[in-house]
């Protein structure tokens, strides 16, 4: 049996900058029957990515399956692997694990009401989670986007917002922490944004993804706009070797992120005996 | 009771030597140490080796230094090989590790241990690198006569002479051993062996140490945030040492190795390596978040692995066997029986 933590062999057909330091890269697997059982991911899970020669790591997928044949991960150049990964040339043949952990369960929460809320990098999970509800608007109600950074420079899928906001009954609401020249949008963190505007809590979900001290804040700032806390959904990151419940690394409590997550709701994040931050 | 005589036994193993790879507890001589003039502390006398023959079989050995766990899981090991050809091509290619070993002279702790490693390593999905080296590794338990200084098995519900997860059990009695036969693939190897029948053998009661309560679950939850966790941690190091002599740790980090070649190839290796929650950066992220910053949080996650973590994820009981191992690797005394005797006194909530 082959070992699950062997990787696919995949090429890197795509890479472009999409904030400082953040690239989006594209890759398709090598062997099509390989592509067969990837390919099945939804938005939620996450994959090892290899450079080949120095380690992987795990990330979000920032695309669905149908948005095209290959596979988009945004990676921002922060750690060991991420940075060889940005100094791949194109046609790099690259390792690729998964898909791994659970997912956001969408297809639960049809007829409601969704708020998505990502923060800096943390908008790249949240990309498939919003090309899906392009791909279904009709099952859901009323869509919310709150989308954050610290500067207007590490804003995420900019090119992208424009569609966003022109689906149907749909607004979108961007924020920078500080003031910077040139920008006129809206200035502030984002839990004051969603404050200001104050999506309804009646029949919604909020979906959030950003640094675990933002997805503290923005739980106290919804908890107080009326959503309980089995109506907020939180994806984690973790330092992980396996993603398979095996190393160890990324536990919370008794939780694993790798297999229990790493999409979980609020609820049980705060079960956790021991907490995010 | 079947019996096997000291010859009759040394004969037998010399037979499994020649076939497959026999592990033993070796005597540690100073020589080993160097620097060291000084004779080995009582308990750190021994250790698990390869051996080529039965004369380097140290008999009359307590508690070994490190337990059997690198023989299953080895402390740094090659899961699969990346070749890149002249073009820069690459080929991954699985290691596989096709040796037969047999561990001769696990203690009933360790093996209980090795029973833990399965219950978290095989659980679905398995961990293949674990699995194909679990099946092709025999385990040929001995007993203990005695409990040794630290030691606290029959606390974890464990024994000197317990018969969980070895193939075959062996206890000393006068001019050989009882020889217990617990699973086929005991007898299988014992096809090779001269055993007598003796049905009037006795076999001697282990000498224990006293037995304390381990909490309850409930407990170890309302603790969580108990400042005692604060005062261990004010003391840990953060040196590891009880994580590495731990048989029941499987904490690991995998890394990549690339060697080139003079012919413009290359070679990568995917090591796999033990790796422990004791150590500061273990839980941080790329981001420089880091849930686990403080010593006392990381003291807390390694006895609450053992006693709570372990035993609500995977299918096993408890994931410490009381080998004592750590008692006598930490440099500032921090004891996990005393530890556990602690949190007995604690009162639920």
């Amino acid at each position: 049996m082959t070992s699950p933590l062997r990787p696919y062999l995949g090429t890197l057909i795509g890479s472009k900058d999409i904030a400082t330091n953040i690239r989006l890269f594209q890759i398709k697997l090598d062997d099509p029957d390989e592509w067969a059982t990837l390919s099945t991911w939804q938005p939620g899970n996450f994959m090892f990515l290899s450079t080949l020669g120095h380690g992987e790591a795990p990330f979000g997928v920032a695309n669905i399956p149908g948005f095209g044949p290959y596979l988009d991960i945004a990676i921002h150049d922060v750690g060991h692997v991420s940075h060889h990964i940005h100094m791949l040339p194109l046609g790099s043949q690259v390792g690729v694990r998964g898909p791994l952990g659970n997912h956001f369960p969408l297809q639960e929460i049809t007829g409601q009401d969704i708020v998505v809320i990502g923060g800096g990098i943390g908008g790249a999970p949240l990309r498939p989670v919003i090309q899906y509800l392009m791909s279904h608007r009709e099952d859901y109600g009323h869509l919310t986007i709150f989308w954050a950074a610290r500067s207007p420079d590490l804003l995420v899928f900019t090119d992208e917002y424009e569609e966003w906001e022109a689906m149907p009954d749909t607004e979108m609401h961007v924020t920078i922490d500080r003031p910077v020249e040139g920008w006129d949008g809206n200035v502030g963190l984002i839990t004051q944004i969603i404050e200001d505007v104050t999506p309804s809590a009646e029949n919604a979900v909020a979906i959030t993804c950003g640094p675990p001290i933002m997805i503290h804040f923005v739980g106290l700032t919804l908890a107080k706009l009326g959503f309980s806390t089995d109506q907020m959904l939180a994806t984690l990151e973790a330092r992980m070797h396996c993603g398979i419940g095996k190393c160890g690394r990324c536990n919370l409590g008794d939780k694993l992120v790798c297999r229990d997550g790493p999409v979980f709701w609020q609820s049980e994040i705060k079960e956790f005996l021991e907490g995010i931050l | 009771m079947k019996f096997i005589s000291k010859p009759n036994l040394e004969h037998w193993l010399g037979i499994l030597a020649q076939e497959r790879t026999l592990v033993a507890p070796v005597k540690a001589t100073v020589g080993e140490r160097p620097g060291s003039a000084a004779a080995l502390p009582a308990g750190k006398q021994s250790c698990y080796a390869i051996v080529d023959g039965i004369d380097e079989i140290s008999w009359g050995f307590q508690r070994t230094a490190m337990s059997a766990r690198e023989f299953v899981f080895p402390k740094s090991e090659c899961l699969f090989t990346i070749e890149t050809d002249e073009q820069g091509r690459k080929t991954v290619r699985e290691s596989i590790d096709p040796e037969e070993r047999i561990i001769f002279g696990i203690r009933p702790c360790d093996a209980r241990a090795i029973g833990v490693l399965d219950a978290v390593m095989l659980q679905e999905p398995a961990d293949e690198t674990y699995r194909q080296r679990r099946e092709r590794t025999w385990l040929i338990g001995l007993a203990c006569n005695q409990m040794w200084d630290d030691c606290f098995c029959t606390s974890v519900g464990g024994s000197p002479n317990s018969r969980e997860d070895v193939d075959i059990l062996l206890t000393e009695v006068e001019d050989g051993y009882a020889v217990d036969v617990i699973t086929d693939k005991g007898q299988e190897l014992l096809v090779q062996a001269v055993l007598d029948e003796k049905p009037d053998l006795v076999l001697p009661e282990p000498v224990l140490n006293e037995a304390f309560d381990v909490p309850p679950t409930d407990v170890w939850i309302d603790s969580f945030n108990d400042v005692y966790w604060e005062r261990v941690g004010d003391r840990c190091l953060s040196c590891r040492a009880c994580v590495y002599v731990c048989p029941t740790c499987r904490c690991f980090d995998v890394r990549e190795e690339t060697v080139a070649r003079p012919d413009g190839t290359r070679v990568t290796r995917s090591i796999r390596s033990w790796d422990s929650c004791q150590g500061a950066n273990y839980r941080m992220v790329a981001g420089g978040a880091n849930p686990r910053s403080k010593p006392g949080q990381r003291t807390r996650n390694r006895f609450f692995c053992k006693f709570h973590y372990v035993p609500v994820t995977y299918d096993v009981d408890v994931a410490c066997v009381g080998c004592g191992r750590c008692i006598t690797a930490c440099p500032v005394h921090i004891d996990i029986s005393e530890v556990l005797q602690d949190m007995a006194q604690k009162e639920v909530v």
